[in-house]
């Protein structure tokens, strides 16, 4: 096995063993229901009181005593408003203003975020970011940046950024826009436990100019003869640089541990604004039950009672539910105002999400993020970049982002290589507030960061054989290694301002200061200009529709 | 609907206490038809919350619940303080986990 596949297989096994404890309420109630997988919307969203329902059934309860399950399934009854709502959000589908709305309000929760980076990582050569966040794209990302940070080189990188699970709901033909505990329900333990959490980018180098040469620090591997006093910096365009994968790690915890019942309790008594959006999604929910109350027909129980107990699979009551919903959401459709109360619920439904998330985090500790990347530098080694990302959000008062990480070389040394496994060693952090009111189009976001990399050796640089050495003709026989630039500390400050569009687009536009760089002595001070796109509001175009 | 139907029954004007043993209430309120919404006291354990008055014919007490981690569908029943009257359905009728807000239907004859 490579090191570059014993990488990936330790991680993948480490996230495995480290995320299989989360467990949130929707999961814990959910049994293994026989319509969990049902692709019509109303199904989904009523799959549990319906899984209840067939499987009192099949133990012959009487139908006298399922009067609870009944009102549940009713759509005249209160009971049935919130499942109602989650239901009617997916049927109308692409064809009404409900959709799209939920879409921007994908984007617009992403334009809150500071936790998320969709370009290159700091070693990268055309870069915006020094430090890594824990958040990456939502479906598919794209990036392309300018700009180089702790490398000589400036360069322009393109990013192609994913999320796995949002990758697997699209080739599933499940809604990949949507939010769980929102609008959408779980495909499963591995849905939950791992491709929610793994992300996965692809950087390209588009142009890396350079025309520079340099003096060798000296002879990092090859014959003696080989070794030059000065080398070209290295140029090329259009090849793969790195490619990485983040995985997001939540402290494991017992959500039926006292402790944590109790923390929970605290949390929740102690946060205001949770309790504003729930009260707004109750009282936004009342307008909707209220024309349900009004104008969907009563569900004749005995029916539905019947064809349940007809067919103990449950594909009867399904069929019977959904002609049954179908009917009704006619009726109700005629109140031109429900898809905009439809919306509104959604939007606090998602709000109150992102609170209820942030309250987890705090009550079950603090969340990581493992970030793998490899790398292939032009004419250097390629390397396995290891990174702990850590970030805690004072809310209003900004967010802070820490990294921690050591890069090592891939493959076999050289024989008789002057350098050690060991690239460098780093940590980093970067505090980030969003500038802007949260009702504004356009978001800014100020970030503040600062690198610290310890390098035990300099730079290595291949020189290829046949190559003829800077300031002469004399081709080098072998091929050879040499050190360039110094080792020790690489100290790198950048301040940046990201324009945030809502429709997706950030735009982030730094400037920095960095004591040397990998190959060249002397301080730099640089610019750094991006452009990236999350592609989630295209969801619909990938044929997405269920939940 | 009716006393058939119902989560929660006794006579007009009945005292209740209506418990869940799972999620925690934030707010309640009473909704009988035509008349504003009312609110309702919360207990400190936020899993009780009290009816005055039982309202004659079907009204409905609106919960608006946070749900933690783990939390399993939540049973409604009566607690200590209920007037002897006051009765709950056979079988406990129960709100999902996850959902809100959960609406529990009373009535009173």
């Amino acid at each position: 096995m490579t090191m570059t596949k014993r990488c990936v297989a330790l991680l993948f096994f480490f996230a495995l063993g480290i995320g299989s404890d989360r467990v949130l309420a929707q999961s814990a109630t959910t049994s293994a229901a026989f319509c969990d997988k049902d692709i019509r919307p109303a199904i989904l969203a009523f799959c549990h009181d319906l899984a209840d329902l067939q499987t009192q059934v099949n133990k012959n309860v009487a139908e006298g005593d399922l009067s609870g399950d009944f009102n549940k399934l009713d759509l005249s009854q209160p009971q049935a408003a919130v499942d109602f709502i989650t239901a009617v959000a997916n049927q109308m589908n692409g064809q009404t203003a409900a959709q799209s709305a939920a879409q921007g309000l994908v984007g617009w929760l992403n334009q809150q975020r500071t936790d998320q980076q969709l370009g290159a990582g700091a070693s990268a050569t055309g870069t915006t970011s020094l430090v890594s966040k824990a958040g990456g794209s939502q479906l598919i990302s794209l990036a392309v940046d300018s700009g180089g940070l702790t490398r000589s080189v400036n360069g322009t990188t393109a990013t192609l950024g994913t999320n796995a699970d949002q990758i697997f709901r699209t080739v599933t033909n499940h809604n990949p826009n949507c939010l769980i505990y929102v609008n959408c329900t779980s495909l499963g333990w591995f849905e939950d436990t791992v491709l929610n959490k793994l992300s996965l980018s692809a950087g390209f180098s588009l142009a890396q100019q350079s025309t520079a040469t340099t003096a060798s620090s000296g002879l990092a591997a090859g014959p003696a003869s080989g070794a030059v006093s000065s080398v070209a910096i290295p140029a090329g365009a259009g090849r793969l640089a790195n490619i990485g994968a983040k995985f997001e790690v939540r402290n494991k915890f017992d959500p039926h541990q006292q402790a944590f019942q109790n923390k929970w309790k605290d949390l929740v008594d102690g946060n205001a604004e949770l309790k504003v959006a729930l009260k707004t999604i109750g009282d936004q929910t009342e307008l909707i039950k209220s024309t349900l109350q009004k104008d969907a027909p009563q569900l004749d129980d005995d029916a539905l009672y019947q064809a349940a107990k007809s067919d103990k699979s449950g594909v009867a009551l399904d069929n019977y539910f959904s002609a049954y919903f179908a009917a009704a959401l006619q009726k109700v459709e005629a109140d031109a105002s429900l898809p905009a109360n439809v919306v509104n619920v959604l939007q606090s439904r998602a709000t109150y999400h992102d609170l209820w998330n942030t309250m987890l985090d705090a009550a079950a500790g603090t969340l990581f993020t493992l970030q793998y990347t490899f790398n292939q530098p032009l004419n250097q080694p390629k390397t396995h970049d290891f990174t702990v990302v850590y970030a805690y959000s004072f809310k209003a008062m900004g967010a802070v982002t820490a990294n921690g990480g050591f890069s090592l070389y891939d493959g076999a040394l050289p024989v008789g290589a002057q350098y050690g496994r060991m690239h460098y060693g780093q940590i980093s952090a970067e505090y980030d507030q969003n500038l802007s009111a949260k009702t504004s189009s356009l978001q800014e976001q100020l970030t503040l960061a600062a690198y610290w990399q310890y390098q035990p050796q300099p730079s290595v640089l291949n020189i290829a054989a046949g190559t003829v050495a800077p300031g002469t003709n004399i081709p080098i026989p072998n091929g050879t290694q040499e050190f360039v630039g110094t080792a020790g500390s690489l100290w790198v400050a950048q301040g940046k301002l990201t324009i945030k569009g809502a429709g997706g687009i950030d735009i982030p536009l730094g400037v920095s200061w960095s004591n040397k760089t990998d190959l060249l002595q002397g301080s730099k001070v640089g610019a750094q200009v991006g452009i990236s796109y999350d592609l989630s509001s295209l969801s619909s175009y990938f044929g997405g529709g269920s939940q | 609907m009716s006393l058939v139907s119902c989560d929660v029954h006794g006579k007009t004007a009945d005292s209740l206490v209506i418990s869940l043993n799972s999620g925690l209430v934030q707010s309640a309120y009473l909704e009988v038809d035509n008349q504003p919404l009312v609110s309702l006291s919360i207990d400190s354990t936020e899993r009780q919350v009290t009816v005055r008055s039982l309202p004659a014919g079907t009204s409905y007490v609106r919960l608006d619940i946070v749900w933690a981690p783990g939390d399993s569908d939540a049973t409604i029943d009566v607690a200590a303080g209920s007037s002897p009257t006051v009765a709950v359905a056979n079988p406990k009728h129960t709100l999902d986990a996850g959902n809100t807000p959960g609406y529990v239907e009373l009535f009173g004859a």
